[in-house]
């Protein structure tokens, strides 16, 4: 059986969900519900944002006056669900990289878990996408902000044939139509990672996509609560006249746009694209522990019953078509490839009865590093080492492999996951006299390392779920270890042994592992009733609650602080934006050549098919902005010329002088003027011959 | 002690219910057999075994039967199934003591189930699905 070390990570989760197992209880602890509350707020995101999409205009101006009306005049209702829709996704953020670092430490994303991993990877960037496109149609000074960021980021792709970040030049470039795209796509992008987020659930059967009810009270209360105390911030119109000198960053959302300004762009994209792709590999990535051999199909013990199939927590097992010619329509099939050992099939199995058969002890269903037979084994070796308690009784312990009893001991048989053992094996046990009782020590309470061990384990033995086994067989392990015959003390410890007794102590860090094994020796589970929280669940709301607001509180803080000086305050923006084909040069065609041509394709000129560059300068004061070729866009040249740029430059007086010459025909434009430009100011040379040559869009001063 | 014999009535017209419960059947025989021939202990507590691996296996097929067709008497069918194996394993525990007493014991409780349960139960049960898959 391979088990890994818990790691210093996995250590540091443990720690942390053992105390909010105390503040939430283990049924609603956030960290074991990583996944299902992703979905939740999700699906807020999704209806605050339908919702506010009633209220929504789509206009130059229209669309800040909405926003501004949504939180000023109806901040009761639209005004909650934006801050609603915007802390909701703040906190998907935080719950999909908790997610990923704690799958990562636990280790859960190797072997057959890789497509949960890797299918993971592209839903971070959509839901970064998502809420990108989001910020930008508040129109206000951060939409701004991250509107032109973003463009100018996007257009070092090069892939676009105009500058996008040309549409924010001036507030004449940018047109209503604008924003009717950008709805567009903040619909299209999440209905995408929607897509994505089902892809990601799609290996694992019964995919949590709910949370608890009571966390989702607690969530979504949390979240109305600092909604009310802390509003959405809106930071006045957008104006591209002027130029955001300092924002206040969604840092969740937003924080490598302090990285997108300062380093090159190349090095973001090769470094996205390098972390993206390393992330996505981590399952294959050294040091690779080896693969535990998958679950095996013996045909004579199988007539197609589907417990297997539908207690898989991996959707490893598939029925098809009987293929031995039995009278039976279905067999079972295992896919070797999504099958992570654990053994659950083989608890499901009816026909895993230990007891003794007449040939082999083979069942339908069995696990090759620990099959049926051996497990028996296993059972009567460690029955016969197990340690007698204060009252003689001697106590069997069935232990998970991932939970506090991993490691092997004097009566105490480890199995990857208790749902392996069938219900009868704790029959067999019992009713053979091998021990007085069985203690089924699971993993923590609050997940389960195998997604449903622990729940199939309870309900096997409460009957909740359909197995073979004598009835009561469970409570029988209770029965006999404090049986009539042993007196009230015993009985009334015995009560307290539950399925899984040590429970709350998971991934066996050294010190929970001792006291639990502490408590085993000192006869048996004599605390095992302490070991599970019992918090009322009135305190675990409170709680919970006020543990929940904390967290969203800070949320909603670094949602907008602290703020980010992208331009100082004593400077200006000027934006320089080229738009020129280049004269292309041609010639007179020879007689000869006219000659070769048919009649109707006779021209009497040939010109070449690349347009010449375009040289473009730049001069603040005499000192040189840019000065260079700007080659024709286009696979083959045959485009205009184009550039954007932006420099950062100085308040006050300066002399700009620019020109431009098309190499093709030699023609120059030249302009020089003197401008006052304000702090925080956002000055823009657009140069178009058809437009009559340089154009000056003057800006003003920002309002910082 | 007589042995159980396979009677057209026990048939409820459904090839793979009858596969198995003649392998039942017939391996009630065994455990019976091995108590009149004397056989030791562990031969018997072993034909014991092979009966309710087997009888769990079939139930478990009928359960996912029912299941599926979504019969009514599911939950009753249940219980006695679950019945039935209890009274298994009793005998079980019993002939792992005392071999002898069991098989006098055995006896009327297999005819119990092949004439109650077989008989009315499942007969309701692959008369209410009809013709079906498994």
């Amino acid at each position: 059986m391979h088990r890994r070390t818990p790691g210093p990570f996995a250590r540091g989760f443990d720690r942390i969900e053992r105390g909010l197992d105390r503040a939430f209880g283990p049924e609603w602890n956030p960290l074991a519900q990583l996944g299902p509350l992703g979905w939740f707020l999700f699906w807020i995101v999704v209806v605050t944002g339908a919702y506010l999409f009633a209220f929504f205009d789509t206009g130059l101006t229209e669309t800040y006056a909405s926003i501004e009306w949504i939180s000023r005049e109806a901040w009761w209702h639209a005004g909650v669900a934006r801050s609603l829709h915007r802390y909701a996704s703040d906190l998907m953020v935080v719950v999909m990289f908790t997610h990923l670092l704690r799958e990562w430490a636990l280790g859960r994303f190797r072997g057959a878990r890789w497509f949960s991993w890797f299918t993971g990877v592209p839903v971070i960037w959509f839901v970064y996408m998502s809420g990108i496109t989001g910020f930008w149609l508040v129109w206000d000074r951060l939409a701004q902000y991250v509107a032109v960021r973003t463009t100018e980021f996007l257009d070092t792709l090069g892939i676009f044939g105009e500058p996008i970040a040309r549409n924010f030049l001036s507030p004449a470039h940018l047109s209503d139509r604008f924003f009717t795209l950008m709805v567009f796509l903040h619909i299209a992008i999440p209905l995408l990672l929607l897509l994505l987020m089902w892809i990601h659930v799609q290996r694992i059967s019964a995919a949590r996509t709910r949370p608890p009810r009571g966390l989702a009270a607690i969530t979504l209360g949390a979240l109305v609560v600092s909604a009310l105390v802390a509003p959405a911030p809106l930071k006045g119109p957008a104006d591209l006249a002027s130029v955001p000198q300092a924002v206040g960053l969604d840092w969740f959302f937003l924080s490598a746009y302090p990285l997108i300004e300062r380093a090159a762009a190349p090095v973001i994209w090769i470094g996205a694209v390098v972390g993206t792709v390393a992330v996505a590999a981590l399952p294959w990535a050294p040091p690779r522990p080896p693969r535990p051999a998958a679950a095996e199909v013996f045909l004579d013990h199988c007539n197609g019953c589907e417990r297997c199939a539908n207690d898989c927590p991996y959707n490893a097992i598939r029925m098809v078509p009987r293929s031995d010619g039995a009278p039976f329509a279905f067999e079972a099939q295992v896919l070797a490839d999504r099958c992570v050992a654990c053994g659950i099939c083989m608890g499901a199995c009816p026909s895993s009865s230990p007891f003794r058969r007449s040939g082999n002890l083979v069942t339908g269903i069995d696990l090759p590093e620990l099959p049926l037979a051996e497990l028996r084994a296993k059972v009567i070796r460690a029955a016969d080492e197990a340690p007698a308690g204060v009252d003689g009784a001697r106590v069997l312990t069935l232990s998970c492999a991932h939970g506090a009893g991993a490691e092997q001991a004097p009566g105490r048989v480890v199995l990857p996951c208790v749902a392996m053992a069938p219900p009868s094996l704790f029959d067999f046990i019992l009713s053979r006299g091998l021990a007085d009782g069985v203690v089924i020590a699971g993993c923590a309470a609050r997940e389960c390392h195998d997604r449903f061990g622990r729940t199939w384990t309870e309900a096997r033995i409460a009957r909740a779920r359909p197995h073979a086994a004598r009835t009561g067989a469970a409570q029988a392990a209770a029965h006999r270890l404090g049986g009539p015959e042993r007196g009230g003390a015993a009985r009334a410890r015995a009560r307290r042994l539950r399925p899984a007794a040590c429970s709350d102590a998971a991934d066996a860090p050294g010190a929970t592992h001792e006291r639990c094994r502490a408590r085993r020796g000192a006869g048996a589970i004599e605390e095992g009733g302490r070991m599970s929280t019992t918090t009322e669940p009135a305190i675990r709301l409170a709680l919970g609650g006020a543990l929940s607001l904390g967290i969203v509180l800070g949320a909603a803080a670094l949602s907008q602080w602290p703020r980010w000086q992208s331009v100082p305050e004593d400077a200006a923006i000027v934006r320089l934006s080229l738009r020129h084909g280049g004269t292309r040069n041609c010639r007179a065609a020879s007689a000869e050549e006219l000659a070769r041509l048919p009649a109707n394709m006779r021209r009497r000129e040939i010109c070449e098919r690349r347009r010449p560059s375009v040289h473009l300068r730049l001069e603040l004061d005499r000192h040189t902005l840019i000065d260079r070729e700007v080659p024709p866009s286009g696979l083959w040249g045959t485009g205009p010329s184009r550039l954007y740029a932006r420099f950062e430059v100085p308040a006050g007086t300066h002399r700009l002088a620019s020109s431009v010459e098309d190499e093709g025909d030699g023609q120059r434009w030249q302009i020089a003027r003197e401008v006052r430009i304000q702090p925080g100011e956002n000055l823009a040379i657009d140069f178009s011959p058809e437009a009559g040559g340089f154009m000056f869009h003057e800006g003003r001063g920002a309002d910082g | 002690m007589a042995e159980l014999v396979w009677r057209e009535e026990f048939s409820v017209g459904d090839p793979a219910v009858d596969h198995e419960h003649r392998e039942l059947i017939d391996l009630v025989n065994a455990a019976l057999g091995r108590i009149a021939a004397g056989a030791p202990a562990d031969e018997i507590d072993a034909a014991f075994g092979d009966l309710l691996a087997a009888v769990s296996g079939h139930f478990a097929h009928e359960e996912r039967q029912m299941q599926r067709g979504g019969y009514a008497a599911y939950p009753e069918h249940r219980a006695d199934h679950e019945r039935l194996i209890d009274r298994l394993r009793d005998l079980m525990d019993e002939a792992h003591e005392d071999p002898a007493a069991a098989a006098e014991a055995l006896v009327p409780a297999l005819e119990e189930w092949f004439s109650g349960h077989f008989a009315t139960h499942d007969a309701r049960l692959h008369g209410a699905l009809g013709p079906h898959e498994h």
